[in-house]
């Protein structure tokens, strides 16, 4: 693929407007005048997030590997993780919708030209959210068994089902949605890639709690909602295709971000150990390393699937082995942090004397999803299976499934 | 070309170099019979070069520097190549660290392949240190050593030695000594025959590569290409332990199919290729951090985290390469064992992994304390 196809890099922007490091100065002022602690109030903090990529989009900072007519930079490899290493460094809000950036890929790809000038600058300034509607109850790893259905009226699609595990539900503007438009039976044919507006009457989204007490995510209820077929991405039957390539596209891609977070997490940990006294147990001074070794791998692999973007190969390798390594990397680090706290890992989340607010606990609950959420651990192991060592399938002649 | 364009060249010459030269019936013939080294090859190899890689050339070297070495040295454990290089590359990049006549005196001559070096130290908590039963005497006519070293890795092979031992005013320094493989070394049955062992008796002349000022450098430095270079070793060895067991278990075929379709086989396999993927990335940094500044805190956390990483998926790829062959993994005649013997007697040549681990995130803890300290 090429790399102007995937959105990663776009077509080259080589003009004088911005050539060398003069986004770097521009970005420098940009992060020093927006210096600032987070409101401790989630809404507050919420509402904050999206001024400030609101802002970074009006100066045109924001979407660092994104085309320049999509609304991004263009930036090279290098500057790419230059970006990333200063707003990490400046501790910069992460956008507050991420789902966004699975979407907005398979648009700069596949959408039309209306749908590219309709939604991509309010996703990029966090004035829309965006959910997922993939997952159904009886799809999850095998997604292509989905059975939400929409049928043809007129110039809309009537839309029937029930979509699960949806992050940012109750938040979301629109939902980018898998449905089937063919015949009934399960399998990749005749599955639509649609953007449904969720204020469309017919919507119910009722929250689902998850195993840390909070709600992350809702069941969508999807009763004959009328949706434009001017909604629909690609052709239609071809929504398949289109969602791979963009869940590729994101394993390969969304990591970049994560290196230094995950850097950042790490070093966090080791003054937590330090200041515990933990960091001279023998035990956990194996798991630290093992943490220092797993968080050089994965800016590695990173890079690796970041640069295969860039050349125009396929990632698909290193993609899936960093999918792999990230989602229990996660765990371990939340399972070393609990053995780091000592006793106090005793306490729930919410108690007011919990260290570091509690973060650690909610974080090790939260990481149980990591090899869960996006796929499964397992179905990673069949995808490096199958795809990168050519092992025959699990299953007979069938594709593999994967997905979210 | 390319920083990466002229490894893939490299590593593609010296994969068809040993393709010819050292398929795995070869290295089997030669490990079951009297040779402790292959002598052929190591003089094929030394027509390419690859004995002078990483040194300089102002000192007769290829000056390619060790990340491009450790790419060697993966296709070289990839063919289970019984040569010497591993030793040979840890004693020149003393000699290039200790910068005293006497080791600008003696690098061409390994550079050129045309003398093989090894290296004779002790082994503590935190490392190399000097050799227990060994001491230098200061006599009229210059230094020698007297003592015994009960473990030399490629002494059938090494005409030089560099050893690290206590004077005899109490301070370490490193010394170089020549030695005959015919007369001072012992020959020892290894776990892997594929790396030569011997006991070997010092009673005789020695140069002073350096004193007790630079001792403690120089000695780590030649500590970390050891690591280094045997962590890309394990890579390649882990690497075709993987691809071994993968063209086994899409062939073998029991209950109707083939038995790398049972995912218990299929997710053994991805943890191995994952494994050594990842130890391959962490090899490539720490041999970067070692041409970079290869006696800073920072190479001494990527050489041992690379290490450990290696040597875990070396030892987990080449056993996963004999449970996934069944019986056929069992027998002396399939293969599979001297992968497994390579990676394990890799694993206990220089440091456990628990203990490399150990070191590494030693020195992560100092260089924080000294941050919040600064």
């Amino acid at each position: 693929m090429s790399t102007v196809q995937t959105g990663v890099q776009g077509s080259s922007r080589d003009a004088a407007s911005d050539t060398g490091s003069d986004w770097r100065v521009r970005l420098g002022d940009f992060l020093t005048d927006h210096q600032g602690r987070p409101p401790r109030d989630r809404e507050a903090r919420l509402q904050w997030a999206r001024a400030f990529h609101a802002d970074l989009e009006e100066a045109g900072l924001a979407a660092p590997g994104w085309p320049v007519d999509a609304g991004g930079m263009a930036l090279g490899l290098a500057d790419q993780i230059a970006y990333h290493r200063l707003m990490t460094k400046a501790r910069a809000p992460k956008h507050p919708c991420g789902l966004s950036f699975i979407v907005a890929p398979t648009l700069i790809k596949h959408g039309t030209p209306e749908q590219k000038a309709r939604f991509l600058r309010p996703l990029l300034r966090a004035d829309e959210f965006w959910c997922q509607g993939f997952s159904e109850p009886g799809a999850g790893s095998d997604l292509t068994a989905l059975s939400t259905r929409a049928v043809r009226d007129g110039d809309d699609y009537l839309v029937t089902g029930q979509k699960i595990w949806t992050s940012m539900a109750d938040k979301a503007d629109w939902m980018f949605a898998l449905v089937r438009t063919g015949p009934p039976e399960p399998g990749p044919a005749g599955i639509s890639y649609l953007l449904i507006p969720m204020d469309a009457p017919g919507i119910t989204v009722r929250p689902l709690r998850d195993i840390s007490g909070g709600a992350h995510f809702a069941e969508v209820f999807l009763d004959d909602v009328r949706v434009p077929a001017a909604n629909l991405v690609g052709e239609e039957g071809g929504g398949w295709a289109i969602a791979r390539t963009s869940l590729g596209h994101e394993r390969a891609t969304a990591f970049l971000s994560d290196e230094f977070r995950y850097r950042r997490i790490v070093d966090e940990l080791f003054s937590l150990a330090l200041s515990t006294g933990e960091a001279d147990d023998p035990v956990v001074r194996q798991a630290l390393a093992g943490l220092e070794a797993a968080v050089r791998v994965l800016a590695s692999n990173s890079r690796r699937a970041l640069e295969a973007v860039l050349r125009g190969d396929d990632p698909g390798a290193a993609a899936s082995v960093n999918r792999l390594v990230k989602s229990e990397f996660d765990q371990r680090l939340h399972e070393v942090a609990l053995r780091v706290l000592g006793p106090a890992a005793v306490l729930g989340q919410r108690e007011p004397s919990a260290p570091e607010r509690g973060r650690w606990t909610y974080g090790y609950l939260m990481s149980r999803s990591s090899t869960i959420g996006a796929g499964t651990a397992e179905i990673q192991r069949n995808t490096i299976a199958e795809k990168v060592l050519g092992l025959p399938s699990h299953r007979g002649d069938l594709q593999i499934g994967g997905g979210r | 070309m390319s920083g990466s364009e002229v490894e893939t060249e490299l590593r593609g010459a010296i994969a068809r170099l040993l393709r010819d030269r050292c398929a795995v019936d070869t290295v089997a013939a030669l490990a079951d019979g009297p040779e402790q080294w292959d002598e052929g090859l190591w003089g094929a190899l030394a027509e390419v070069g690859v004995p002078g890689l990483a040194v300089g050339e102002e000192h007769g070297g290829g000056g390619a520097g060790f990340a491009l070495a450790a790419a060697v040295q993966e296709e070289l454990g990839r063919r289970l190549a019984p040569v010497p290089t591993v030793s040979l590359f840890a004693v020149q990049a003393a000699l290039m660290a200790a910068g005293s006549d006497i080791a600008e005196r003696w690098l061409p001559r390994l550079a050129s392949g045309e003398v093989i070096a090894a290296v004779a130290t002790g082994r503590t908590a935190n490392g190399w240190g000097a050799a227990e039963d060994v001491h230098a005497v200061r006599g009229r006519d210059g230094w020698s050593l007297h003592g015994h070293v009960p473990v030399v890795a490629d002494a059938a092979a090494a005409g030089l030695l560099l050893v690290a031992s206590i004077t005899d005013d109490g301070d370490p320094s490193l010394f170089l000594t020549e030695i005959d493989p015919s007369t001072g070394v012992h020959a020892l049955e290894a776990l892997d025959p594929t790396r030569s062992l011997g006991a070997v008796t010092l009673d005789g002349p020695a140069e002073c590569v350096t004193g007790p000022f630079k001792y403690d450098t120089v000695l780590a430095i030649a500590e970390n290409a050891a690591l280094v270079m045997l962590a890309a070793d394990m890579v390649g060895v882990g690497a075709e332990a993987t691809d071994l067991a993968v063209e086994y278990a899409k062939t073998r075929h029991q209950f109707g199919r083939a038995i790398g379709s049972f995912q218990a086989i299929s997710h053994r396999a991805a943890d191995m290729f994952v494994a050594v993927e990842s130890a391959r990335a962490l090899v490539a940094a720490a041999a970067g951090a070692l041409d970079e500044d290869p006696g800073s805190g920072e190479t001494r956390i990527a050489v041992r985290l690379a290490a450990a990483q290696a040597l875990d998926a070396a030892v987990a790829a080449t056993q996963g390469c004999v449970q996934i062959h069944g019986g056929m993994g069992f027998t002396w005649e399939h293969p599979a064992h001297r992968y497994l013997r390579r990676a394990k007697g890799a694993e206990a040549l220089i440091a456990l992994p628990d203990r490399l681990r150990e070191q590494a995130v030693t020195a992560v803890l100092h260089s924080r304390k000294e941050d919040s300290h600064a």
